[in-house]
């Protein structure tokens, strides 16, 4: 998800109509896209699909909803491909710090005030988004009437070249520059790890700028009025250098000026060669079948319809018999499968017009086996008269106080938001206990219960963890006492452990083992044993524990461990 | 209407209507004993009652030693008889006595104090408040009404009472509370009712075991009830709402033929995100997308997943033979086993798949999800997501959009749905649902499409499998009518047991 904001005038100028908000709201769903706020001319969108950066700008988004078949003539102009006579030569050094780097050249652009500002917007939402922090992507704009050609990518030490920054008016080597600069400070980490920085001067020695920190003062400045300028985009992964190219070259030829392309010669392979051009096409072809579009949405289509409707969203489209060879715009890498290009089609189809389909698979329904004996133990719980709690399962250490369960067998987050919810529960006491002492002003007595899921510790299994369903009830008034509890422990248990006997005075026959424990009072906490077997504790939470939370009544309270071992067969 | 008044009147007030008021217009002063069914008889407006506060006088021990004389008059005795007397040279009364006794009659004007401390007595002399203060203590000695006496035995009495850490005094005061009471125009013709009324069968208002065995209720009248008087308040138990409105949900979808399933909350990246075809490098996965452990930071072992650990990563390297051509980028398999808390109810759906792969079947999972979220109204530290598959091999999206209208008629009650397009890594086509709320307009229901083949394909399924994940909190909210997602947990019971739904 990304939030980009553009002017409402800029768009409907690129779509050469206007729009209501309501029918604009309609249109960026086509896009993913969600009107989130509008303040005069200002429109706020956020976009969904993070695998289409070229929706990050106006741009992009007039292209998608202008539902008109803009293939051919729009496109970037490859006739000039490898006769460009614009050249950016990379130095072998720079293979280890950041690898790629494409570019072209714009003419005859009216760049006003406006224009400029969405231009800096795509170049940071592209950086930024869909390039990490300018990690993996970063883009330079700069006046090309100052440039010299060739222009020469290269890796630099720290301290070997200096230059005046952008908003700076002194010169400063590119290690100053990552310390001193606001833009080097933020991106410093980017190279950390590397002895050699890249640069970027034109055949003169004029620095244009130091990618992927900041331009320089000079050519790096671009402003309203510019009519020519270069671009470049650097990065670590080739396809997505030149991705983010074709991105800004049409978004550039869609306001109406002419690319010029740049050939970037590398002294190592790459997946496109030594000499790369860009602009580029991707040439990638994908085949789909008339009855893969119909399988998979459930229509009958005619496919001219097909055709149609792709080429509005940028394919080329050529059909022979029942099968399309479907090349999608240079501005788009995110088409991995067929399935991409027939949800677009679904798309401009209109999700609407699709006539829902009742299911016919006839399946039996179950609940999972637990479930049965959750729901059982809650309605004896519920029919002892006790009121049902329920808690988030994400806590801190601080609300661990009382806690049954060893501490160090919590389950802790190595990158927790805040230290209130940083680790797991391993019991639901505390979170019953916090309830108590939140409540001291409603009415007594309080009977509650809680079933739910815990995470503890358990080396044996792969994970490390388990997660269980524990079942906790709690009693407390000014006369609470563990007999109160003890009847109602044990009528539960006379009711869910299978073949349980009576005894004379029609009690279930419990089994209960003194222990000692820190969050009782000693000589009142006891394991309950069902077969021999330890299934949980009970006992009268001690003072100090009931001062630790500032609870004003006497508690008592049992805890049945994992529910699912105890009565599930 | 008079005749229902009298009969369902109880025991107590009949005694007090009849013992207490002699005629119609009588107003009577009762004591605290009967105000209970004063104010009963009050509340039905039969009775007007007034609360009337009696002081009454009382001797302290000090007082009943000085029924023989006070100290003040036996001091005036002495000096009759001797004409004047050193202060020094009084040994019939003690050091505090002596001291009260000497300044109460100098301020009554009786005495005057000469030089050498000889104390004589005035020549005008006007021993009345002396004499009435003698009295005074005499008739209080068998108690006195001090609303009964006059200006100057009431400043007396206010001289000498005893209040509170004063021990030295003669009176004590007692303030009892009685009530006048005086029949309303109905009151009266009630009375004159019970007047008449033959109690002569006994009126009885509890039934009891014995009149049952031995048949004596046929001679007992029983007291009809009063059905204005509020009643008591207790506390039941009683199911959690949001547990509920779960359990409404899980029945729905069983009912629609699907079959739950259940995991824990501590899962691989590989379930959660690998094999869900989300890259190991997305921005939902770093630390601001899902939590990690601190201990243990990586599964051990990871037996469920090996047997798909090969598929999962050739899909995402160059789409593993599924018509993808996959992320491009090497799989690391040490990354695959990073333990994280679930972040999305869709890995329960990739774990139903990889054990059930074959049609038909349909799934569903209530599962509790963590993400790094800032908590706030509308996020709570945990929350629970509804998830679910089909498995058919007829199923398409037209067959999605059925389930999903189907949905949001059966959990929402939702009259009026629309589509439209969303993006989720795992699924292509993918929609989200609205559905039109009465006052709230189109809100959004959840997130659907067809697992992209790159998800199936890696776990042996051949078919095609819609996935849908609905907002249980949101709907929830809407259902209960709640505006604060934390209003469903934790909080004090009071404020719980006033959640109505």
């Amino acid at each position: 998800m990304a939030g980009i904001t553009i002017s409402k005038k800029d768009l409907e100028s690129l779509l050469k109509k206007t729009l209501s908000v309501d029918e604009l709201g309609m249109l960026l769903h086509s896009v993913k896209g969600e009107l989130k706020e509008t303040n005069g001319d200002e429109l706020k969108i956020d976009l969904d699909d993070t695998n289409r950066p070229d929706l990050l700008c106006v741009e992009g988004i007039a292209r998608e909803i202008k539902n008109e078949k803009i293939r051919k003539n729009a496109d970037v102009d490859t006739e000039e491909h490898g006769k460009t006579k614009y050249q950016i030569v990379v130095d072998e050094q720079i293979q280890n710090v950041r690898p790629y780097i494409g570019g072209f050249l714009v003419k005859g652009l009216s760049l006003t005030e406006g224009g400029l500002a969405q231009l800096i917007q795509t170049q940071e939402k592209l950086a930024d988004n869909y390039g990490r922090n300018r990690k993996n992507i970063s883009i330079g704009i700069y006046n090309a009437e100052e440039i010299i050609f060739p222009v020469s990518y290269k890796a630099v030490a720290p301290e070997e070249r200096k230059f005046v920054p952008l908003e700076f008016d002194s010169e400063l080597t590119l290690k100053e520059i990552l310390e001193l600069h606001p833009k080097g400070k933020e991106y410093a980490y980017i190279l950390k790890d590397f002895s050699k920085y890249p640069l970027l001067e034109d055949s003169k020695g004029n620095v244009l700028s130091f990618p992927p920190i900041i331009n320089s003062n000079s050519v790096g400045k671009v402003q309203a009025g510019n009519v020519n300028l270069f671009c470049d985009v650097t990065g670590n992964n080739i396809e997505q250098v030149l991705l983010i190219v074709n991105i800004i070259a049409q978004n550039l030829k869609d306001r109406g000026a002419e690319i010029i392309p740049v050939e970037v010669k590398y002294p190592y392979d790459t997946i496109f060669g030594k000499n790369v051009v860009s602009p580029c096409e991707f040439k990638e072809e994908i085949k789909i079948n008339k009855t893969d579009f119909e399988k998979l949405l459930g229509l009958q289509l005619d496919a001219i319809k097909i055709t149609e409707e792709l080429s509005k969203s940028g394919y080329e489209v050529e059909i022979s018999g029942e099968q399309f060879r479907i090349k999608p715009p240079s501005y788009r890498r995110d088409i991995m499968h067929s399935v991409d290009v027939i949800e677009d089609f679904a798309i401009r189809y209109g999700y609407n017009n699709f006539e829902p389909e009742e299911l016919n698979e006839f399946t039996v329904g179950k609940t999972t086996l637990i479930d049965p004996v959750i729901q059982k133990l809650r309605k004896l719980m519920i029919g002892a008269g006790f009121e049902e709690i329920v808690s988030n399962i994400l806590t801190s250490k601080n609300q661990m106080l009382g806690n049954v369960e060893p501490l160090e067998s919590i389950i802790e987050i190595e990158n927790p938001v805040s230290d209130t919810y940083s680790v797991l529960r391993n019991s639901i006491i505390p979170s019953l206990l916090s309830v108590e002492s939140i409540s001291s002003k409603s009415v007594y007595p309080h009977k509650i219960f809680e079933i739910g899921e815990v995470v503890v510790s358990d080396s044996t299994v792969d994970y490390g963890t388990r997660t269980i369903v524990n079942l906790t009830a709690l009693i407390s008034y000014p006369e609470a006492s563990f007999s109160d509890l003890h009847s109602v422990l044990d009528i539960l248990l006379y009711y869910s452990i299978p073949d349980s006997k009576q005894s004379e005075n029609g009690a279930y026959v419990s089994n209960l083992q003194k222990i000692e424990h820190p969050s009782f009072i000693k000589g009142r906490a006891a394991n309950i044993l069902v077969n021999n077997k330890i299934i949980g504790i009970v006992g009268e939470i001690h003072p100090q524990v009931l001062e630790d939370w500032k609870i004003r009544n006497p508690v008592v309270m049992f805890e049945l461990k994992d529910i699912e071992k105890i009565f599930v067969k | 209407m008079i005749e229902d008044i009298s009969n369902e009147l109880h025991p107590l007030e009949i005694k007090l209507l009849k013992e207490n008021i002699k005629s119609v217009d009588e107003e009577t002063c009762i004591t605290s004993e009967n105000q209970g069914p004063a104010n009963w008889l009050q509340l039905k407006q039969i009775i007007e009652v007034t609360p009337q506060v009696k002081t009454t006088v009382h001797l302290t021990e000090l007082g009943k030693k000085y029924l023989e004389g006070t100290p003040e008059k036996k001091v005036i005795d002495c000096i009759k008889e001797r004409q004047s007397i050193k202060i020094t040279d009084i040994d019939f009364l003690d050091v505090e006595e002596k001291k009260d006794a000497i300044k109460f009659l100098k301020s009554y004007d009786i005495i005057e104090i000469q030089a050498g401390g000889i104390l004589v007595l005035k020549e005008s002399l006007n021993l009345e408040k002396i004499e009435v203060l003698q009295k005074l203590i005499k008739d209080a000695d068998s108690s006195i009404l001090f609303d009964e006496l006059d200006e100057l035995k009431k400043s007396l009495v206010n001289e000498r009472y005893k209040e509170r850490g004063k021990t030295r005094n003669v009176f004590d005061l007692t303030k009892e509370t009685t009530y006048l009471i005086k029949l309303t125009e109905q009151g009266k013709k009630v009375w004159e009712a019970v007047q008449k009324k033959d109690f002569s069968t006994d009126e009885i208002t509890q039934l009891t075991p014995e009149m049952l065995k031995d048949g004596s209720w046929r001679t007992k009248h029983f007291r009809e009830f009063s059905f204005d008087i509020k009643p008591r308040r207790i506390l039941i138990g009683r199911p959690h709402p949001y547990a509920e409105f779960i359990n409404e949900v899980r029945a729905k979808l069983v009912s629609m033929g699907f079959c739950e399933t259940r995991g824990g909350i501590v899962e691989t990246e590989f379930w959660n995100l690998d094999a869900l075809y989300m890259p190991q490098s997305h921005p939902a996965r770093d630390v601001h997308g899902v939590y990690f452990l601190k201990s243990p930071a990586y599964a051990k072992t990871i037996k469920e997943e090996e047997k798909f650990i090969n598929n999962v990563s050739k899909v995402h390297k160059n789409g593993g033979g599924t018509g993808s051509k996959g992320w491009g980028y090497e799989f690391d398999n040490q990354q695959t086993k990073r333990l994280i808390l679930r972040s999305q109810g869709t890995v329960m759906s990739a774990r139903a798949l990889a054990e059930h792969p074959e049609p038909s079947g349909k799934y569903f999972t209530i599962a509790r999800c963590f993400r790094p979220d800032a908590v706030d109204s509308t996020h709570a530290p945990d929350f629970l997501q509804l998830d679910g598959i089909v498995v058919s091999e007829s199923i398409n999206f037209r067959g999605l959009l059925g389930l999903l209208k189907l949905f949001a008629s059966e959990l929402a009650c939702a009259k009026e749905v629309k589509f439209t397009p969303s993006y989720f890594p795992f699924t292509e086509p993918s929609a989200s649902l609205y559905a039109k709320h009465p006052t709230l307009g189109w809100v959004e229901l959840g997130g659907a499409g067809i697992f992209r083949p790159e998800v199936t394909g890696p776990l042996g399924v051949k078919v095609p499998v819609i996935a849908w994940g609905l907002g249980l909190d949101r709907m929830a909210m809407m259902a209960l009518k709640i505006n604060d997602i934390r209003d469903f947990f934790s909080r004090d019971l009071e404020t719980m047991r006033y959640v109505n739904t």
